[in-house]
């Protein structure tokens, strides 16, 4: 049974770009809870008005399209708590496109839960400490671990060092065996 | 240029562990380098899968201790888990878009709006009008009052300026009916306005019976007419614009940036708009730019140029003007041509050389300034006319204060390129390009001391390269 066969081509679109939606929404918003609400109306959205768009092909730029207005109109709320710069969140947007690009081409969030998976137990443990959405920070972390602060904050950048390195070796290998095949 | 430790500093930015400065000196590199906005997109991506990733290993603990962990029971429980997660995200998706929190914003948005009309307060002062009366229920309004929400405000004719509390400058055109949402947000029913934002105002926004604007940063313009039809067009930066419509079924917002524009009619969708700019804001334009009259072949440019180096402004029809600089305060001594008191001309008959002669404006003044630039097509370009190499363009330029002195030759200009030109308007494309500025074919002054009558001559022939140019330094007020 494979689950894609039940959704809808706008949920299938959306599930298939949600990480790069998110990158974006967080690297301007630069908080979880309101990236994901964000994204949540983003996708609310795009079901709704998903007739006007055209072309699949073009599905990206429109939904990152409702993404940058949902983020100005958000940011635009807090302008006064928290000032922001739009040229920010355009420059952004434009960035997105191409990583989307890159990322989809590559494969790369599989690749990289892939890559996850074959962490050391250590390493997975801090991981799943680091980003289990829990409001601890690295301090609180460290005394769990009985570590210093700036142990952990070394450790946490050499796992995600190899895993970039991993997803490197993945996709150099997926290329080679795709151009021996 | 990615440095070494570009990704520990955009990721301290993610975790908001930056000061003020720091975030501003990155954001500016995130708008100036693609490489740096890419590589924080990138990391944010990295931190979405991690996240995601260790949602699926949590669910993986929870399923193992209720049921006991077998291989097969841990891909089929895994698989019914992500399908559990799937639906029901799409059902939560599709209880939303059946208008469940619609129900519930609307109710919040108009208990908020009932509050807030119920709240009259003073949101913009009305700062000066010209050729007309603004009034609100047949009361007269002074300039120097306080407009308050809730109050529906009529220009008759005329231009009227507004100083929102948010610190945007709107100028409203009449006929023109209007009033106050907030200190940032102003609905027209009907009229023209323009409105220059200044950063901590950025969305600042304009209601109107069929569209939205929202300023993204910018310069732009609004008009409506009697039906409702309106057009929006942008000066500088970019605004997003999106069609009034019940929340059910809103559009997508579009963005448009310097020089496009859009326009709507009651029923229809927006649309690119091809009404030339100057005709439905001209007024407002030559008053924001405190220009009294333009006449003859002199035209103000609603969108600042990018460049006026050699062939990067070209028209064989036009002498360009462009404000540089508005009530700003000179940080040193210019030199220039004063005007010489006495010898203005009663008409453009005569050359008028002495009516100016090498002075100084003081350090401290405050002035407008003003940049009026003419370069025809050259050889080799596709509008070059071989039949007219000498181009002859003439018009007034009237102020709305004193003309405090012209720099109309290269090396004038030269000297005050950086410390009075736009910031963002390049006008030399490389340091080796002299000698190529002047205006010395004609330029009178009237006796009003604020206009400037202009007859220049440009030759194209023998591929010449050079331009007439002019600044002015106009006195501003306080």
């Amino acid at each position: 049974m494979n689950i894609d066969n039940y959704l809808s081509v706008r949920t299938r679109l959306l599930l298939q770009h949600r990480t790069a939606l998110y990158g974006y929404i967080f690297s301007c918003v630069r908080n979880h809870t309101e990236a994901e609400d964000i994204l949540h109306d983003v996708c609310v959205i795009a079901i709704e008005s998903f007739d006007q768009l055209k072309n699949q092909d073009s599905f990206f730029p429109w939904v990152r399209e409702i993404a940058f207005h949902q983020v100005l109109a958000h940011l635009k709320k807090q302008n006064k708590e928290k000032p922001f710069n739009p040229h920010v969140v355009a420059a952004l947007a434009d960035a997105v496109k191409q990583v989307e690009e890159d990322h989809s081409r590559l494969n790369f969030r599989e690749i990289l839960m892939k890559c996850l998976d074959k962490l050391p137990e250590l390493s997975r443990d801090l991981i799943l400490t680091r980003y289990d959405g829990t409001s601890e920070d690295i301090a609180g972390i460290a005394s769990r671990y009985g570590k210093s602060v700036h142990s952990i904050y070394s450790r946490l950048k050499r796992i995600k060092t190899l895993l970039r390195d991993c997803v490197t070796k993945q996709v150099t290998s997926e290329v080679s065996s795709e151009v021996t095949v | 240029m990615i440095l070494s430790d570009d990704r520990d500093l955009l990721e301290a930015y993610l975790a908001s562990e930056l000061d003020a400065e720091e975030i501003k000196a990155l954001e500016y590199r995130i708008c100036t380098e693609e490489d740096l906005a890419r590589l924080l997109i990138e990391i944010s991506c990295e931190e979405s899968v991690l996240r995601e990733w260790v949602e699926i290993q949590k669910s993986r603990v929870w399923i193992h201790k209720l049921v006991g962990e077998t291989p097969e029971r841990k891909r089929s429980f895994l698989r019914r888990n992500l399908s559990l997660a799937i639906i029901l995200l799409v059902t939560f998706t599709l209880g939303y878009a059946l208008g469940v929190p619609h129900w519930i914003s609307e109710r919040t948005a108009s208990s908020k709006a009932e509050n807030e009309t119920q709240l009259i307060r003073d949101v913009a002062v009305f700062k000066e009008i010209t050729g007309g009366e603004l009034k609100t229920q047949d009361v007269l309004c002074n300039v120097n009052e306080n407009l308050q929400i809730s109050r529906q405000y009529h220009l008759d004719q005329g231009i009227l300026r507004l100083k929102m509390n948010s610190g945007v400058e709107v100028l409203v055109a009449g006929p023109a009916r209007f009033h106050l949402l907030n200190s940032n947000e102003f609905y027209l029913t009907q009229g023209t306005v323009t409105a220059d934002v200044p950063q901590p105002a950025i969305g600042f926004e304009i209601q109107a019976p069929h569209i939205n604007v929202i300023d993204l940063g910018t310069r732009f313009g609004l008009s409506v007419d009697e039906s409702g039809g309106a057009e929006v067009h942008v000066f500088q930066g970019a605004v997003s614009c999106q069609k009034t419509e019940k929340i059910s079924t809103r559009r997508l917002p579009q963005r448009l940036v310097a020089g496009q524009s859009s326009k709507i009619v009651p029923g229809g969708d927006l649309v690119e708009s091809q009404t030339e700019t100057d005709s439905l804001f001209g007024a407002c334009l030559l008053y924001q730019s405190r220009i009294q009259q333009l006449s003859g072949d002199l035209k103000l440019l609603s969108n600042l140029p990018e460049s006026v180096a050699v062939a990067k402004l070209t028209s064989n029809e036009n002498i360009y003007v462009f404000q540089e600089r508005q009530s700003f305060i000179l940080p040193a001594d210019i030199n220039c041509n004063a005007p010489v008191q006495g010898k203005a001309q009663a008409g453009s008959d005569q050359a008028g050389q002495s009516q100016f002669e090498a002075g100084v404006i003081k350090k401290g003044t405050r002035v407008d300034v003003y940049y009026v630039h003419h370069d025809a097509f050259h050889p080799g370009n596709p509008k070059f006319s071989k039949t007219q190499t000498r181009i002859q363009l003439a018009g007034q330029l009237q102020f709305q204060n004193k003309i405090l002195g012209i720099l109309q030759t290269d090396l004038l200009l030269l000297q005050t390129d950086q410390l009075l030109g736009h910031p963002e308007v390049e006008y030399l494309s490389d340091g080796k390009q002299q000698n190529l500025r002047n205006a010395e074919d004609e330029i009178s002054l009237l006796p009003d001391m604020r206009t400037l009558s202009l007859n220049w001559v440009l030759s194209r022939n023998q591929g010449h390269q050079n331009m007439n140019a002019m600044r002015v330094l106009v006195a501003a007020d306080e």
